[in-house]
Parts: C-alpha cells; structure tokens; sequence
C-alpha cells in the first residue's frame, strides 16, 4: 500500500514536470485554474449571471405571489410595465415574470441534468471503449458513430416520438442524443493516456483496472469533459426548449421558456413582449454558459498558461 | 478576440434569421390578378381527391356541379343540371343536363360524363378507378346503387335508400364535374391537370410556389373579370398577414384573433366574416369510466367558461355555442339544456356522481389543425376552469396526423377519455352533423363518432330522419334529437368558428360561403 501511495505521488509530479516544466511555485493544478478563471472578465461576468439566474429561478416562490399557471382571461396580454404585473401578462392573462422564473427552474434544471445523464452515460462508455479497445470498443463506438451520423434535432424528436411527448422525455431524449459527445472526447483522451508510463506503472505494480481507470485516468482526462460539459448545458438547454416549442417536451400549463416562446409566436404584433422575454431568457442564460465554458477552457488549457 | 468574433456571429445570426421570409412579389403588370394567401400547399386539384381546404379553394373554381350551393347559404340551386326530379319512394334523382356546355379542353359535357364521373369514385372496376383516393366518395355516394345515361342530357341516380341529404351531396365538391377525357389522357396526374368547366382554366402549379388559373373566355354562366388568380401557400400567419399588409399580396386567409381588430382599422384593407358550419367541441368517451356517468359530462360542461373562452382568446372569431349544431344550419334550436358556466352546479353534479375527491385524466390536443382554432390555448384555458371544479387534466399534446389516428381508434384499443375536435359541415344538412357525429352507427372507425356516444332512441331518430324528404317531419325529428344529445352531454360544445378573410380594398363583390370554398367568378377589380 505503501508503494502504492508512493507512485501516485510520483505520477501526480511527473504529469506536472511534463506539462510545466520546471517550475518553481507549487500550486495543485486547481488552485492554477481557478486563479487563471479569475482574472478572466468575460468568465466571471458569466458565472455571476448564470449563479444569479439560479437563485432567482429558486427563490421564485418568494419574489412572485402570483400563480404561474392559474389563467385569468381578462387580464390578457397587458404590456409591460403594469402595475401587479412587471412584466406584463400572456395571452391567457397569466403573469409573465412568474411564468420567467418558475421557466428558469425547469430550464436549468433540465440543462444540468440532461448534461449529467449523458455525461454519466458518456464517460462510462468512452473509459471502458479507451481502456479495453479491441472488439468491445469497436462495437461501441460504431454504435456512437451510428448516433453521431444522425442529424441531432432528428434523432431527438424520433425518441420522443417512441417515448411519447412531455417534459421528462424530452429530457431523456436530448441526454441520449449528447452521449455520443462525451464518449467521444473521453475515449480520445483514453487512448494518450492509458500509453504513459505512469499507467504503464501501476499496471506493473498490479493494480486493477478499476482503480486506474477512475483513480489515475478518469481524473486526468477531466479538464476537456468540465469544458465540454458546461458549454453542452446551454446547448441542452435550447434543445429542451426546441423540443417543448414543437410540442414535444414540456406540456401545457406547464411555465417552460421554449412553451412561452412558441405561445408567443402567435401574437408577435400584438404583444411582442410573450415571445421577446422567453427569448432573451434563453439567450442570456446560454450566452453565460458559453462564456463561462470558454474561459474554463482558457484555464484549464495547461498551453496557455503564462 | 475570439469572444468578439463569436458574439458577432451570434449578432450576424439573430440578423439572419430575421432577415429569412419575406420575399414574393406582387402580380405581373398588364393582366389584372388576385394574389391569394393559403395556409399550406394545396395536396390535390382534383376534385374527387380534395379533403382539406387549402386545396379546395384552389380548385373549385375550375369546376361545376349538376346542383350548386346559391351564394351565401346551403340553400340549392341549378348548375349543370337545367332541372331535376325526384321520384316518389326518393329512391330514383333524374338530372336533365343543360346543352352545349364545353370542359376547357372541348370535351363536350353531356351524361356520359356524369356517369365517368361518378362511377370513377364508386366502382372499383372501373378503368380509371385507380386515378386516385377518393377520400369523400363514400361519404358522398355511399347510398348510389347505379348511374344511368338516360339520354345524352339526362342522367339518372338509383339510390339503395332514400337518403334525404342527397341533393346536398350532389353540390360537394367531391361531385365536381372534371372532364373524361382529361383523366384519360392524364391518369394519375390528373391531380396536377385540371380540367372542368368552371369559371376559371388551370395554367400551372410550380410546388411549393404558387397555383396560377386564368379566366375562361367562354364560361356558360357569365364572363369572369380577373384575368389570373394566384394561389400562394404560405404557412406562417404572421408572415401571410405581413405580406398582405405590405401589399406583396392581394388576399388572405387565417387570420389570428388578435390581429382582426388592426386588419379592420386599416382603411387599405377589407375584411369579410361569415358565420362558418363549423362546431368546436370536447369529446368525452361516454363507454369509459369517468366520462360514462351522465353528471361527469354535464359537470364537465357546466365548468367550462365558453364565453370567456370565445371572447378572450378567439376574440369574437367565432361565437358561444349552445348546441352542436351551427345556428347557420336548419332545424338548429336553443330549445336544449343550457350549460352556462356554473362552477358550484359542477361541483354538486361531481358530489352526486360520487368524486367529491375530484378526477384525474389525460386531456389529449393537438398543436394544430385544420378547424380547431386556438387549440392549445383554449385547451389550457379549459384545464384551468375544470381543474376548479376538482377535474384535473392533463394535456398531452400529439402530432395532428398521429392525433387523427389516436382519436379514431376503434372503442377496444382506444384509450383516449376527453380529446378536442372540430367539425366543418359538407352539405348544409343537419343529418352532416347529428348522424356523423353522434349515432352509435359511426362509432370509429366506420365514422366520426369518437365520444362512443350511444342512445338508442337518438339512433332510431337519427336513422330515419336521413330517409325522409317530408322536411318538416325532419325538422321535429332533429329538434327533438338535439334535446336528447344535450341533456346527455357527448360533447361539450364551446364555439361555431367565424370564417375570416382580409383583402386589398380595390376587390369587389367577394363573398364567403359557409362550405368554406371561395368563389371568385364574379369577383371585380378597382
């Protein structure tokens, strides 16, 4: 166990010598991060929408007494800026802003949770197809370039199709669709890495392969899964959203910005406002996920490093 | 830098997309023509084949009938047919043709292509039988037996039952009459090669495009003014609505609630209304639990606010039924049980049935579809006042082509409890609606009865008012039958559909019929 622990420390040195140099100051590969991702602006604007737009999305209930989902026909469509109703009200006279955050929770919600599914699903299939190679892997990821070959939208909407529509559907749908991504990056990484001497190492010393499949390479192929992942959460979520505008995902009177949005669609002259403000929602929430996703990119990459 | 670049592209999309649409010109100068907006693209310009409107209002003015619908009502009156007589047991309808009517490729008109015409839909061993699906040909001549060709100006139909609608039928369009020799020559694609005698000649149809038809010189009946009329599919509202606006268009159809008001401001435009034969409801299977006590129904319909529905989210497109029946429709009556909205009745009708605990169902709606309006709103609006009654629903929203299917399942694989539907009348006759929608005879799939509502002595009313012709007798028959449907409560009516259509102000003399079809023969330009 001793020896075991021995050439962790050593391996954990050597993949910093190779990837530093020589250098002096000895800060955790983390810590580097996380001091790089803060003097990045954009990314830091970026976390705070996406946090602010989490806590706001939670505290819903509070910030709104209004029901989202009680219709109140004679209140219909009342523009912007109504006293009682901030933001206005939808054609079926419920209140906009509430529809908006109650909206957040099931889109972040369904983002983050869409992403993990197929990460989980993902990174399970890349590791083992990686590692074992041979006829498993190849059976595998042919099965992957099945997936990869159709057009994303297309597969999605014929799962739904098989599932029947709804929100937890849809979500198991766009999860599916996002696997092949995931195995596909982890896979790649898989195969550089299982080659290094330190695996070359510890299998020599007798570890199984549990043990260096999710203690040595699972953590360091984790940086390009974190990236790609948080930038994979807004293109979940405009999925998600794609999916519920099509009638597909989320059902009536269901608050979910992709339904609002296409609710919208038809009164675009009348009041923009139903359609404008679900939008901007999705586009706000995305742009800080890809922002974020981009400088965690930048920090992450140990070649860019000053 | 490369974050620059990427909200740029992002810009540089949201511009693009605005940018796409639009597009389309207006008439080619010279000729005088009616540009007209559809919702989608015609399927068929054959007559016989039609079953959606976007195709009908295409087509129908290429065509006549032996008997026609007078402008405006469902009301009968001559076509091709100078005359006509019925024989006294209804059984034998003989037509005395009028002389020298020419298709608009010369082939002369006469009884031989009557019978061509008819016996091309109902007998399957007919050579050019396999021209086409005849979507409508037994809903139309299920009852013929036989045509006869009399002489070359008379022609006779021998029903196997008396069959009161029958000369309503005869008006339809699938009763057009397309030239013989045309289908001949053409087979299959007589589908894209019209030929009747209509007002109007077919001159192309580019897919995806447009339609374009021309006047004809030498029509029977008078000589039409406009020398091209241009059908156009365009399948998003707003964007039909902007073309019109813009004057990219001259005429459009769909025309969503909340822009009637601004269409009718504007003094460039003009807007024509006409109550439709239309009825919107909820069909409710009477053969399942909940739906099979009697007092579920009527809570149900007893909790819906229709007038909020009709006024708030249809705003006046269409008006609050009280009955399945349109009022445009005879024998129509009010004389029924009234289902005002009546939370606390609903609420005491679920405590008698015996859920004070309240319901829970699947409510299926389509996003959309020909006839259903607002579907997703009106059902949201629906599922907000029954869950106030102790009703919960939910809404599960399926494609219209899987929805047809799902609706019309046959009562064993059926599992649908509480659905929405539209119906849109054929033939003017009370018999259109009351016998197709609710005799237990047109359970699905044999018809359209997907409540599975079934009263046997409606059935037997039902059944006998269609062979009548004493249309008295039938009127009492039909009265009395509403008042047994409504008390039973199948359906829950909520509204009769308003036809719309908005034009340029310099079309003159347009007028909506209640089939829904337009007639642009004897329209004029400014």
């Amino acid at each position: 166990m001793q020896a075991q622990t021995n050439i962790d420390n050593l391996e954990s040195q050597a993949a910093h010598e190779a990837h530093d140099g020589l250098e002096i100051e000895q800060l955790k590969p983390g810590q580097e991060a996380w001091r790089r991702l803060k003097k990045d602006k954009l990314a830091v604007a970026g976390g705070c929408i996406l946090i602010a737009v989490v806590l706001v999305s939670v505290l819903a209930p509070i910030i709104s007494t209004h029901n989202p989902n009680t219709v109140v026909n004679s209140n219909r469509l009342l523009p912007m800026g109504t006293p009682g109703h901030i933001l206005g009200t939808d054609h079926l006279g419920r209140d906009m802003l509430t529809r908006l955050l109650y909206g957040g929770r099931i889109s972040v919600a369904i983002g983050f949770t869409a992403v993990g599914i197929a990460m989980f699903f993902g990174i399970t299939i890349g590791l083992l197809a990686g590692y074992y190679k041979g006829f498993f892997d190849t059976l595998v990821m042919r099965f992957i370039d099945i997936l990869m070959a159709f057009p994303y939208v297309l597969l999605a909407i014929a799962i739904i199709a098989a599932l029947g529509p709804g929100l937890l559907n849809a979500m198991i749908a766009i999860s599916i669709v996002g696997i092949p991504y995931y195995a596909r990056i982890v896979r790649g990484t898989v195969l550089s890495l299982r080659e290094q001497e330190y695996i070359e190492a510890q299998k020599a010393l007798g570890a199984s392969d549990l043990r260096i499949l999710f203690k040595h390479i699972l953590p360091n192929s984790l940086s390009p899964i974190i990236v790609a992942a948080t930038l994979d959460v807004g293109w979940m979520i405009i999925a998600a959203s794609g999916m519920s505008f099509l009638g597909l995902g989320a059902q009536p009177p269901t608050a979910e910005w992709g339904v609002m949005l296409s609710d919208g669609k038809d009164f675009l002259r009348a009041a923009p406002h139903i359609s404008l403000l679900p939008g901007m929602a999705i586009f706000i929430v995305v742009l800080s996920l890809n922002l974020l996703g981009d400088g965690l990119r930048d920090a992450l990459d140990p070649r860019l490093k000053q | 830098m490369r974050k620059i670049a990427y909200l740029l592209a992002l810009g540089l999309i949201v511009l693009a997309a605005a940018g796409c649409g639009g597009g389309g010109g207006g008439a080619a100068g010279g000729d005088s023509s009616v540009v007209i907006g559809i919702q989608a693209e015609p399927t068929s310009l054959d007559p016989a084949q039609v079953t959606d409107y976007n195709s009908s209002r295409a087509a129908m003015d290429l065509y006549d009938n032996l008997v026609e619908f007078k402008d405006g009502s469902t009301e009968l009156e001559p076509g091709l047919a100078a005359d006509w007589d019925i024989s006294e047991d209804g059984l034998e309808y003989t037509f005395y043709l009028r002389e020298d009517i020419k298709f608009h490729d010369g082939t002369p008109f006469n009884a031989d292509a009557v019978k061509f015409n008819i016996d091309r839909q109902i007998d399957t061993e007919h050579p050019f039988h396999d021209t086409g699906e005849f979507a409508y040909s037994d809903f139309t001549f299920g009852m013929v037996k036989e045509v006869q060709v009399v002489d070359e100006y008379t022609v006779k139909f021998i029903l196997n039952e008396p069959f009161a609608p029958f000369l309503g039928n005869i008006a339809m369009h699938s009763a057009a009459m397309s030239s013989p020799s045309a289908i001949e020559e053409h087979g299959k694609d007589i589908s894209q090669n019209p030929v009747g005698t209509g007002p109007y000649k077919f001159v192309s149809w580019e897919p995806g495009v447009e339609v374009v038809l021309e006047k004809n010189q030498d029509y029977w009946k008078y000589e039409p003014q406009i020398d091209k009329l241009i059908f156009r599919p365009i399948v998003e509202d707003q964007t039909r609505l902007t073309e019109l606006e813009s004057g990219n268009i001259d005429f459009i159809v769909g025309i969503l609630p909340d822009d009637l008001q601004r269409l009718k401001d504007n003094e460039d435009l003009l807007v024509a209304e006409q109550p439709g034969m239309h009825t919107w409801y909820l069909a409710l299977n009477c053969q399942r639990e909940p739906f099979d006590n009697v007092k579920v129904r009527q809570a149900a319909n007893y909790a819906i606010n229709k007038k909020d529905i009709v006024d708030n989210i249809l705003m006046g497109t269409g008006v609050e039924a009280k009955n399945i029946l349109p009022p445009v429709i005879w024998s129509y009556t009010e004389d029924v049980q009234d289902y005002s909205y009546n939370p606390e009745k609903a609420k005491e009708l679920l405590a008698e049935a015996g859920y004070e605990d309240g319901i829970e169902v699947d409510f299926y709606i389509p996003k959309s579809g020909s006839g259903m309006q607002q579907p997703v709103s009106m059902a949201t609006a629906i599922q907000s006042d029954l869950e106030a009654v102790g009703i919960k629903t939910n809404i599960q929203q399926v494609e219209w082509g899987t929805y047809l299917d799902k609706v019309f399942m046959p009562l064993e694989e059926n599992d649908v409890l509480m659905h929405e539907m539209s119906w849109m009348g054929d033939n003017g006759d009370p018999d259109n609606f009351l016998y197709i929608l609710l005799s237990s005879e047109q359970w699905p799939t044999a018809g359209f009865n997907e409540a599975f509502y079934k009263n046997t002595e409606v059935d037997k009313i039902l059944r006998e008012a269609r062979t009548l012709s004493d249309q008295d007798k039938r009127i009492e028959m039909y009265e009395e039958a509403q008042k047994l449907i409504m008390a039973d409560s199948p359906l829950i009516v909520v509204d009769h559909e308003t036809q719309i259509v908005a034009m340029k102000n310099n079309i003159k003399g347009f007028e909506l019929h209640p089939t829904g079809i337009f007639r642009f023969g004897k329209v004029t330009l400014e």
